[in-house]
Parts: C-alpha cells; sequence; structure tokens
C-alpha cells in the first residue's frame, strides 16, 4: 500500500487589527467619516453642559437678572467664547458636513426603487441625493428662523 | 494583426509560499515583457512557462467567469484575467494571494470559509409550498421588473475580491460576508421564492447584515459590478422590517 503524505500547512497572514487601515486611501476616507462620530459626541456634551448650566439658574426669578443666570452666562461667554472651545466648534461643523455629504453620497445604495409598476427604470441617484440636501437644507432654515426669531 | 512587443518590460513581484519548505511567504521579482493586451494572468503564465515552474495560481476560464484568479495586485483585489500590466504602466507590480483567506501555497488561497458560508444562506430557489407541486413541464412567470430586481446581484462568481476588501471580515471572520449575504439578498427578493423564513436567521443574526459598517470598499472592488454594500444596506432594511413584523405579529 502506497503512503500519500500530505504537506498541507496553510498560512494566515497576521492581522494587524490597529492599523489595517493605513493600508490604503479609501480606507482612511472611511475612518476620516467615522472619526467624526467624536467631534459629533464632543458637540452633544457641550449642549449637555449649557442644559445642565441651565438648569442650575434661579429660574424663579423673573424677570431674570445677571446673577439669576449666572451659570448660563458663564457657558454662554466664558466656555463658548473661549477661543479654543470655538475652534473645536469649526472643526465640528466642517466634520458634520463632510459626514452628511459622504453619507448623502452612499445613499442611493440603500434606495432601489422603481420608477413605476411596469417599469425596469430605477429612480435615478440625484433624486435621493437632491432630496437629501434639500431636506438638511429644510431642517437648518427652520432651525435658524426659530433660534432668531426667540432673539 | 501582430502584436508587437515593443521591448517593454514590467518588473513584477509575486509572493511565494512553498509549505513543504517555507515557513512563511516570501517574494521573488521577475522582469516580464508585455504589450498593450497582456493580462496580469498572462504575466503569470510568463513567469511559469520562463522562469520559474513551480509558481502556483489558479485559474481557468481567462475572461472574468470563472472567478477562480482573484489575487491583490498592488494591494487591490483584482480578477488577474481583468487586470491589464497596461494599467500599471511605469510602476512595478507586485501580486499577493487574497487577502483574509489562508494561504495554501503561493497565489492559492484556501476558499472554504466563503464556499461554506455561501451554501449555509441556501442559494437556490425554494420554492414556496403553493408551488410545491407545481408539474416540471410549467415555468415560474416573472415580469422584467421583478427580474430586474435581483438581477445585478445574480451576477457574482464566488471569486472572493470582497472578501479581500472586507475590514469587517478581517477583524471578525465570523461575519457572513459580502457575497454570502448579497446571494441571500438576491434569492430573498426573487418572486419565484419562498424560502425567506429559512434563510432570515442567517440575515438576522449578528454576523449577518449587522456586522456590516458599510466601509463599501467590496463594491468597488467587484469585478462583476455587484454592488454588494447595496445589497447589504438594502438587506438591513429588509432585517429591520422583519423585526417589525416579528413584534406585531410573532409567530408560533
Amino acid at each position: 500500500m502506497s503512503e500519500v503524505k500530505s504537506y498541507r500547512k496553510p498560512y494566515n497572514p497576521p492581522v494587524h487589527a490597529a492599523t489595517w487601515w493605513t493600508q490604503n486611501s479609501f480606507y482612511k476616507m472611511y475612518m476620516l467619516r467615522e472619526l467624526t462620530a467624536v467631534t459629533a459626541l464632543f458637540f452633544v456634551l457641550e449642549i449637555v453642559l449649557g442644559l445642565f448650566l441651565f438648569a442650575m439658574c434661579k429660574l424663579e426669578v423673573q424677570p431674570a437678572t445677571a446673577e439669576s443666570a449666572a451659570p448660563y452666562l458663564w457657558w454662554l461667554q466664558n466656555f463658548l467664547g473661549n477661543p479654543i472651545i470655538l475652534v473645536l466648534n469649526v472643526i465640528t461643523l466642517f466634520a458634520q458636513l463632510f459626514h452628511a455629504v459622504t453619507w448623502f453620497n452612499l445613499m442611493p445604495k440603500a434606495v432601489r426603487v422603481f420608477m413605476n409598476k411596469n417599469s425596469t427604470e430605477r429612480l435615478p441617484e440625484y433624486v435621493v441625493k437632491g432630496s437629501l440636501y434639500l431636506a438638511t437644507i429644510g431642517a437648518t432654515v427652520v432651525i435658524l428662523v426659530f433660534a432668531f426669531a426667540t432673539i | 494583426m501582430e502584436q508587437t512587443l515593443n521591448n517593454k518590460t514590467m518588473k513584477i513581484t509575486v509572493q511565494r509560499y512553498r509549505p513543504e519548505q517555507d515557513e512563511k511567504p516570501w517574494e521573488q521579482t521577475f522582469d516580464v515583457p508585455y504589450h498593450n493586451e497582456t493580462s496580469v494572468l498572462e504575466a503569470l503564465f510568463y513567469i511559469k512557462d520562463n522562469f520559474e515552474p513551480s509558481l502556483s495560481f489558479r485559474w481557468s476560464c481567462r475572461m472574468a467567469v470563472c472567478g477562480s484568479c482573484g489575487m491583490m495586485v498592488n494591494g487591490v483585489p483584482h480578477l488577474a484575467c481583468k487586470t491589464f500590466l497596461r494599467d500599471y504602466e511605469g510602476k512595478d507590480m507586485k501580486i499577493e494571494p487574497l487577502a483574509n483567506f489562508p494561504i495554501e501555497r503561493d497565489l492559492v488561497v484556501d476558499l472554504s470559509d466563503l464556499i461554506e458560508k455561501i451554501e449555509r444562506i441556501k442559494p437556490y430557489i425554494i420554492p414556496a409550498p403553493k408551488d410545491k407541486n407545481m408539474p416540471l413541464t410549467k415555468s415560474f412567470k416573472q415580469t422584467p421588473q421583478q427580474m430586474e430586481a435581483y438581477l445585478q446581484f445574480a451576477q457574482c462568481i464566488n471569486c472572493g475580491c470582497c472578501y479581500a476588501a472586507c475590514p469587517q471580515y478581517k477583524l471578525n471572520p465570523k461575519f457572513i460576508g459580502p457575497a454570502a449575504l448579497t446571494l441571500l439578498y438576491r434569492y430573498n427578493i426573487d418572486n419565484r421564492d419562498g424560502g425567506q423564513k429559512l434563510r432570515l436567521p442567517f440575515l438576522n443574526a449578528e454576523e449577518g447584515v449587522w456586522s456590516c459598517t458599510f466601509v463599501g470598499y467590496c463594491s468597488e472592488v467587484c469585478p462583476k459590478s455587484v454592488d454588494p454594500s447595496s445589497a447589504i444596506q438594502l438587506g438591513k432594511k429588509m432585517s429591520a422590517t422583519d423585526y417589525v413584523f416579528k413584534m406585531i405579529k410573532p409567530e408560533e
């Protein structure tokens, strides 16, 4: 009886769990988009701090005085007015815009709608992207109107 | 028309691994002459014929139909038969086996994990109970739109390029992965199919669509323009819809 010797020895390349994304520019763009979540977290914490300090004000004093609204005014003037926070907020704005644009560019992949019941033609990509941009612009306008109407 | 070789040569580095004598892969460089129509696969043939007869790689159809010759060209997953040296003019080329798979020998990888996952999701039409006893002489009817809905996702040739491109699969080999999830979606939206319920558990699972973070590189490298990342996002929608329906109307 003949014997068959197997030389099989599959080689498993090492996985670089921390640095895989440095391999190509596509992965780097992806990581950059994911990193914008950090700026979003920063912004959320900033707003939470503002709300918290607003709640610390003596709200029963009517009309509000500089003394009764001191914590909120500190947040408004000293915290938000701080040049470092200002720069961070500008970075946050651009990071979120970058996230929005790249995300909207991906959105048509998740939409597969046909023009009508019998057509094989699909809803064009620009309609999907365009409606997202319109919704963003609309929401921004509404928020800005509300923000400035209360001043 | 006769091909002119123009005396053009390219430095091609091939990753070698011979399990019977090597501990780990190493690199070997060749100067390969080429003309305008030389594909990477033909360059490998040239190397095997003229320099290194022991070089191993998979191939069959030479025309992007069989899906055998998936490999990394300069770090990007490509079909060797569909990639041409002219597009790398003035650069060096490095050919490595497909990433994220165990290397058997030289450019040959062990794709059994991919095959198992494709088998797992039942990639075939399962007739609905009402069609169970349909005579073989009768055919399923399908409108052009119903066909258009899945046709793109049915172009997959199981070459494994998307798995080599997927960082989620790299980090978590349990992830079912782009090709299998695309096929799952493709059969689930086929109007002739009645096996959705059998496939949904794989779609809904942690290692199903929800392990995908929409990197999108699978769609970028797919040699058949299948767009797996699109199928997976649509699969997420299908999974979420199923979740809501099950809440409203639990079964059993």
